[in-house]
């Protein structure tokens, strides 16, 4: 058996290069568009909240209007604006100004979708989405300049957290405290929200917004009625939207599969191949065939295993460091076992399919 | 040389393994196949666009109302819905429309010089592009019902299909949406709640002559290059990663036939036959499985693409994508097989050089 490890020890290298080589580029391009996807879905797909309420909230009633959409809601005044780091700039970003009620976790940054960073931190804070934070290099702790307007100096926060969200139309997404975003307008500028995340039912707090005197301030701010939309409805849109369909994701996976699949099985043939005449030589020397053929392809079969289980874990860390898109989002993260296991079990399968044939041919030589 | 070509090269392909090339060959066809999905898919958007502004015959072309007057002016008219003819044979599908609007007696066929697919330019009935013509699965004189649903008093009208024209994506980067081509008085006797519409966007065309405020056609498909289709680093990275797949692919099958013809290579060389003569018989045999292999993935992933989803992919964007990939396959071959040539005779020099020692 030693002869046969010395004389196997260069096809299994060559194998284990080939498979881990081909296999790390052909999950990269597999996961590309799964990974678009869920970053243009994430938002809603994981939401901390389940219904949207549009109008025009005027800072005079903003408490009331937290009162009345519930206990666990926030509201959020949605800005457009510049973001800025050192000499680079991002923009348009879609800017989340959250009330202090955030604090209670509702917002449309799911906590299930954070890279990195944590969710306590300064009264100056910014978190970021992915695609942000990959055009301005930063991460948690740094600085960045949010412009208030034309003339304005710019309202300078800490980096909290990464997101992997995106926002439906714009790559680029932010949230920060909407007291500290309202202290940089100039004095008497009228600052209000325009939207309140809540999990409320509508049954519920509809009835509660519709009462004097809330109404009769919503009605004069030309904020009434209300728009209430259910964040099943809003993941209905992004998906329409996103230019990466469900279509396109299973067309991509099903490539890839199929492209992985095709080099597993060329490389355990080639190396098979090239064992045949080391196995045939220690065979008649008096080695039996069934113990050769496992020992052999039981090591080709583990590191093809090994190459295939690589090779995805160097394109996750593709996407991880931000060498392919800007970043790979936390939720998929489960579908990588899954992945692992479907790879893994096309050696076993093709041991066992094999195995059996290369017998018969030793023994029959 | 020649002389010694056709025997060395019948004995190396008497140990050709039949099952090992087709082995090789689905290995290119599953590598290629990904490669080419990555490469149609990113690329689309902004092939198309090229191709049809190249097809297009024009000198200049302003975009908004014009001071002065143009050979050929179009109106733009987006939220326009097409849907199968009556009787609904293509089921609920619908495709986001722009319609160009032309006026009697405008010189479009002069403008479409190189555009047409098939058909003929006509003044009572439509002329729509390639990719919705796929999408409904109609030909030339079939029907198709258009509808504006914001426009009010709008019911749907039928309208008969004349020529079949270039694929276009008048919405750039995302290349979801097609276009119809139409007289104005077609349309308003098809529609005539669209009498007295403003346009949502207006082209001109110059023919022979380059008013100031105009951009070339050269400037227009610069521009679509440069951004307007989503040309980026992430689609150079997409392109790039399936060029190294396949590649990669290429590579393993030029070096598997390597090793699997090396003995009769070696008793050849001892026989007198030139090694170049034997590197051109591998290298040769890699590039036919490249080219066959080429066309089978693009062919798979167009497949997959149009039956999987609902874009469109044109044959001539798989022409070139295989062309492309060919070239790639003979680049990675001649270099491979120069750099082995070298490694093999820097083995042979070596025994000379250190007097026998290795």
């Amino acid at each position: 058996m030693t002869v046969v490890h010395a004389a196997v020890r260069a096809p299994l290298v060559r194998l284990f290069l080939a498979l881990a080589v081909g296999s790390t580029l052909a999950f990269i391009l597999g996961l590309l568009y799964p990974v678009q996807r869920e970053l243009d879905l994430a938002r809603y797909e994981h939401a901390s909240y389940s219904y949207e309420v549009e109008g025009v909230f005027p800072p005079t009633v903003s408490a009331a209007i937290g009162a009345a959409v519930g206990p666990r809601s926030c509201l959020v005044s949605v800005w457009v604006t510049v973001l800025r780091h050192a000499a680079r700039e991002e923009g348009p970003t879609e800017l989340d100004a959250v009330s202090p009620s955030y604090a209670q976790g509702v917002s449309r940054f799911p906590p299930a979708t954070r890279l990195a960073g944590h969710s306590a931190g300064s009264r100056r804070w910014i978190d970021l989405n992915a695609d942000s934070a990959r055009a301005l290099h930063v991460g948690p702790g740094d600085p960045v300049d949010v412009q208030v307007g034309p003339d304005l100096p710019p309202v300078r926060l800490t980096v909290r957290g990464v997101y992997a969200v995106r926002a439906t139309g714009a790559a680029a997404a932010a949230m920060a405290p909407a007291e500290v975003l309202f202290a940089g307008l100039p004095a008497g500028a009228q600052a209000g929200y325009g939207l309140a995340l809540t999990r409320t039912p509508p049954a519920e707090f509809l009835p509660r917004l519709s009462q004097d005197p809330l109404k009769r301030s919503l009605e004069a701010a030309k904020g009434y009625p209300l728009v209430v939309t259910a964040t099943s409805a809003r993941l209905a849109g992004a998906a329409d939207a996103s230019t990466h369909s469900l279509g396109l994701v299973r067309t991509v996976g099903a490539l890839a599969v199929l492209g992985v699949a095709g080099l597993v099985v060329r490389e355990l043939d080639v190396f098979r191949r090239q064992c045949l005449p080391a196995a045939q030589l220690v065979h008649r020397l008096g080695g039996p065939a069934p113990r050769l053929i496992a020992t052999l392809l039981g090591m080709a079969s583990l590191v093809a295993v090994g190459a295939t289980t690589g090779g995805l874990l160097l394109a996750y860390a593709a996407y991880r460091f931000g060498v392919v898109a800007s970043c790979f989002p936390p939720t998929l993260r489960p579908l990588l076992p899954w992945v692992s296991l479907s790879s893994a079990a096309l050696p076993l399968a093709y041991v066992v399919t094999a195995a059996p044939l290369a017998c018969r041919r030793l023994a029959l030589r | 040389m020649t002389h010694q070509l056709r025997p060395a090269w019948a004995a190396l392909a008497r140990h050709l393994s039949a099952t090992a090339a087709l082995r090789d060959l689905g290995l290119l066809a599953a590598m290629g196949a990904l490669a080419s999905f990555a490469i149609l898919f990113t690329t689309r958007a902004a092939f198309d666009d090229t191709m049809h502004e190249l097809g297009l015959r024009y000198e200049a072309r302003m975009l908004g109302v014009p001071a002065a007057a143009g050979d050929l002016r179009l109106d733009a008219y987006d939220s326009a819905v097409a849907a199968s003819a009556a009787g609904a044979v293509h089921g609920g599908r619908t495709v986001d429309l722009t319609v160009l609007v032309f006026d009697d007696g405008a010189p479009v066929s002069t403008w479409l010089a190189g555009a047409v697919r098939g058909g003929h330019i006509c003044r009572d009935g439509v002329m729509v592009d390639e990719a919705t013509a796929a999408r409904f699965g109609v030909r030339l004189g079939d029907r198709l019902t258009i509808w504006w649903p914001d426009l009010p008093g709008s019911s749907g009208a039928v309208v008969r299909v004349c020529a079949i024209l270039d694929v276009w994506h008048p919405e750039g980067a995302l290349g979801t949406r097609g276009y119809l081509l139409m007289a104005r008085a077609g349309l308003v006797a098809a529609v005539p709640a669209f009498n007295g519409t403003a346009p949502d966007d207006t082209m001109s065309y110059w023919f022979r002559a380059r008013p100031p405020g105009s951009e070339s056609k050269f400037a227009v498909i610069a521009g679509i290059l440069a951004d307007q289709a989503g040309w980026s680093t992430a689609v150079l990275a997409v392109v790039l990663i399936g060029a190294g797949l396949w590649t990669f692919g290429i590579v393993r099958v030029w070096t598997g036939l390597r090793h699997g013809l090396e003995t009769p290579r070696r008793v050849l060389g001892h026989l007198g036959a030139q090694p170049p003569l034997l590197a051109g018989f591998v290298g040769t045999v890699t590039v036919g499985l490249a080219a066959v292999g080429s066309a089978a993935s693009a062919a798979l992933a167009r497949t997959t693409i149009m039956g999987w989803t609902d874009l469109y992919i044109t044959s001539r964007q798989i022409v070139v994508v295989v062309v492309g990939l060919f070239v790639l396959s003979m680049a990675v071959v001649l270099t491979v097989s120069r750099g082995g040539s070298r490694w093999r005779r820097r083995q042979q020099a070596l025994p000379a050089a250190t007097g026998g020692r290795r």
